[in-house]
Formats: structure tokens, sequence, C-alpha cells
């Protein structure tokens, strides 16, 4: 960075005129933070550039707080595919339900639940006007009986 | 994205779709009837596959724990979804049905449906005094029951 103090008054003269380049601009903000530039000659060029870094860190501030980006996008559309294919790999997948309440008791063991199921289908077919379709039934819960 | 959305959507309709019955007497197989029943069977699923079943409900009350009026209208509703049935087997004492056998149409074209019931408590003689509803579904038609466990 130059010391030459012309230079810079000359430079700010063609920023505050529209005249810089980007890169000139940023030279600019860099020799405001110098000691050199701590004088009156250049009390309007620091002044105007803490007005606008001032500006721009308060938009930055404003647009930081929730942003979709593609990742985002990406990430979340992969999750609720996991959380709706898990829950659809439950919903499906082989699996048996036992419950049976007896004397308001409620039992999810697997025995028991059977037996009950057992007692239901030999009672039907013992007190029942016998036709082969009780006779059948009763029949298939032995055989499940006899698979467990 | 736009394709993402809709298979989420697909799936999360074909999840909740599934279970309808639509029978009257689905209510007594509702856990509102768990405290009421004397005892209440439900089992569901891939151990009933091998006899061609899916599901087997019952619920026995007995004359303790319903009031005449309950098993009044329980018969009320068996008689209504009875009047879907496709083939039925019928014992009637008086005007009141002492026990029933139907077998309902389908569900979804291919899952038979079975609802049994008796009243023993038409009959002061009959052991035990209990009313007894029993639900099943299953591929097995009423024909292949009978030879399945024979």
């Amino acid at each position: 960075m130059t010391t030459d103090k012309k230079y810079w008054l000359a430079l700010t003269e063609r920023y505050f005129d529209g005249l810089t380049t980007e890169h000139e601009e940023r030279l600019l903000r860099q020799f405001a933070s110098t000691p050199m530039a701590q004088t009156e000659e250049f009390e309007e060029l620091r002044a105007v550039l803490a007005y606008l870094a001032t500006g721009k860190a308060l938009r930055r501030k404003k647009s930081a707080g929730f942003r979709l980006t593609p990742g985002l996008i990406k990430w979340s559309a992969a999750a609720c595919i996991f959380i709706i294919g898990g829950i659809g790999i439950y919903r499906f997948m082989p699996r048996t339900t036992y419950i049976a309440y007896i004397d308001g008791q409620r039992t999810t063991n697997k025995v028991e639940v059977i037996a009950q199921m057992h007692s239901v289908m030999a009672d039907i077919n013992a007190n029942t006007p016998t036709n082969t379709m009780e006779a059948s039934m009763n029949n298939l819960m032995n055989t499940l009986n006899t698979k467990e | 994205m736009k394709r993402i959305l809709t298979l989420t959507a697909f799936v999360l309709s074909l999840i909740t779709a599934a279970g309808q019955k639509g029978l009257n007497i689905g209510i007594y197989f509702s856990d509102h009837y768990k405290d009421l029943t004397a005892a209440s069977v439900y089992i569901e699923g891939s151990d009933l596959t091998p006899y061609n079943l899916s599901l087997f409900r019952s619920i026995t009350l007995t004359a303790e724990t319903t009031p005449k009026k309950s098993w009044q209208l329980l018969e009320q509703r068996v008689m209504e979804d009875a009047k879907l049935a496709t083939k039925k087997e019928v014992a009637m004492i008086g005007t009141q049905l002492y026990y029933g056998f139907y077998a309902l149409p389908p569900l979804d074209g291919k899952t038979n449906r079975y609802i049994f019931y008796r009243n023993n408590l038409l009959k002061p003689e009959a052991k035990p005094q209990e009313i007894m509803l029993v639900y099943i579904e299953g591929k097995a038609s009423s024909a292949e029951l009978k030879k399945i466990f024979k």
C-alpha cells in the first residue's frame, strides 16, 4: 500500500465522483483503517465507508436467518423418504398381533391369547348345533395350538 | 423435488387407507368394549397365513356384564351386517337370533369374511350363559376352511 498522500486524496476524490473501480474501492477501505487516513482530510471518506459497512452488516444479518439451500433440500427430502420408508416397512412387515382381554385384564402373551381363542372355539363346537364349519374352525385352533 | 413430493403423498395414502372394516359389529372389537366384555381375543397377522386366514376376533359377553338392552342391540347389529351375507346358517328362538353363521362378501375382492354369533342367554339351560361373537377374515373360502382344518 503506497504512502503517497496525494495518491489517496486523488483516489478519494474519484471515489466520491463515482469513478473508482471495485479494486480501488477495496484499497480505499483498507486505507481508511490506516493511521495515514486518520486525518481531517479523510474524515468524510471514513464516515461514508463506515456507514456503508454498517448497512452491509445489517443486511447480511437479516438474510442469514434461514436459507433454503440445495443441500438442505436434498437432505430434507432424504430424511422424509427415510422416515416414510421406515413407517411403511414397519406397517407392512410380516408380524402377528396377539391381544386378549380376560375379565378386564389385557394380555399380549401369545400362548395365553391362543389358549383363549382355543377356548372360544371349543365352546362353539361343544355348545352350538354342530355343523362342519364350527368343527373345522375348532380344528384350526387345534392346529395352531399344536404348531406352538 | 416434485417427484419426491409425489412419491411421499402416494406412500402416505397407502398407509392411511388400510384397515377400514365398515361393519356394524366393528364397535364390539374397539377399545371401548374391553372393559365390558368377559373376554375378547384379537389375533391378526402372518401366523395365520398358513391357514389362509389373516384375522380372528371374538368377544364373549356374560349375563352379568350385559344388560338385555345391550345384547339386543348386539343382535340388531349382527342382523344388520348379516344382510350382506352371501351364505348363512341361522337358528332363531321366537323372533330372536339364537345363532348365526354368515359369510360376507370379500373385502377388496379377495379377503373373505365370516361372522359367527350365538346367544345362550335365550336358553336358560344352555351352558355357558354367554353371548359369543366371532369375526374372521382370510382368503380361505368356507369350503376351503372345511378342507384345511379337518
